[in-house]
């Protein structure tokens, strides 16, 4: 794989390595290369868009977990325990309108298959403007489930009265539940 | 160069370039079916917001509400008077509660879906009981576990169903 050189005045001189000699080798095995590298990253790219659809179906299953939790509860206070409406959770033992296996039921319970957990119920501090509205900060909680946290939501719930009945209960968007 | 280098770094070539092209291909068949999927919940969202849209604005003074015992059938005639968006599978099934339903969503040839459950109570849309009433009821015998979770949308579903558009 030497070649003479011919020096300008015509005499061979000392031969030298080609410097195109072999390159064929290296230049296949840096594509391959490259196309490897191309290859995996347009892959972990596609990965990371089907994790992120799995994780956007999962905070999905969760949010409707959590509204049907927050109907049920809200529901059965106002059809059963109405008495409870106002008061925040602390004072709900005292309230004299649940037995104790009532307040468990409203406390925490199981729907569509998940067990959730009434975190807060807090009617707000400052008197409403309209005397006739009042609202109640209510929070659930959703247990863990296998590979993802645990999540829960807020939720705005507005009462007209008295006698106090549901105006609305609207969710306020979901939040890692905290221990 | 000779000839078996030449072979070689084309076998190489072929061979990585044939893998990766394979590779891109299953990748882009894939984020096609992620973004079909993606679209297919972006619908059943926009449906579940709609409707929710729709029970927010009915009128809540007490001359307009349905007792909560009737509240079911007013809960549901509500949801049905709204057509389904094109391709969205809407089911509406009877809970154990008096006023409550299960709303589940679902796309035409996908396994997503979407399920709330719904109670007139809850919502406003009914008028509660009475405290003597509600004391008699509280006294009555309470519903056990709340509904778990159901068959898929396309199979046929023994009892409850209230309907399906």
């Amino acid at each position: 794989m030497f070649r003479p050189l011919r020096a300008a005045n015509g005499r061979l001189t000392a031969a030298r390595p080609l410097r195109h000699d072999g390159f064929v080798m290296p230049l296949a095995s840096l594509a391959s290369l490259l196309f490897l590298l191309g290859g995996l990253s347009v892959q972990s790219l596609g990965l990371q868009g089907r994790l992120q659809g799995e994780s956007q179906r999962r905070l999905e299953v969760s949010e409707d977990r959590l509204v049907s939790a927050a109907q049920m509860l809200v529901a059965e206070i106002q059809l059963r325990h109405a008495c409870l409406l106002t008061l925040p959770r602390e004072r709900w033992p005292g309230a004299g309108c649940a037995s104790d296996a009532e307040l468990t039921r409203l406390t925490e319970g199981n729907v569509l298959g998940s067990p959730w957990r009434l975190r807060r119920w807090q009617p707000q501090a400052e008197p409403s403007a309209d005397p006739a509205q009042q609202a109640i900060d209510l929070q659930i909680d959703l247990a863990a489930a296998a590979g993802s946290p645990a999540l829960g939501s807020g939720f705005a719930l507005k009462l007209t009265g008295p006698p106090w009945r549901v105006r609305s209960l609207l969710p306020q968007g979901l939040r890692e539940a905290t221990p | 160069m000779n000839l078996i280098e030449v072979m070689l770094a084309t076998v190489l070539f072929s061979f990585s370039a044939g893998s990766c092209l394979q590779l891109w291909g299953l990748i882009s068949i894939e984020e096609q079916q992620q973004q079909q999927r993606q679209q297919q919940a972006e619908r059943l969202e926009g449906e579940l917001v709609s409707l929710e849209a729709l029970l927010r604005q009915q009128p809540r003074g007490a001359g307009d509400l349905p007792l909560c015992a009737q509240g079911r059938e007013r809960l549901a005639s509500l949801l049905a008077s709204q057509p389904p968006r094109a391709g969205v599978q809407r089911r509406i099934t009877a809970v154990e509660q008096e006023d409550g339903l299960l709303l589940e969503l679902a796309v035409d040839g996908s396994s997503l879906r979407r399920q709330r459950l719904y109670r007139s109570a809850a919502l406003g849309l009914c008028l509660p009981p009475s405290p003597a009433e509600a004391a008699a009821a509280a006294a009555a015998p309470t519903p056990g576990a709340l509904p778990s979770p159901q068959p898929p949308l396309s199979a046929p579903q023994a009892g409850g169903g209230h309907g399906l558009s």
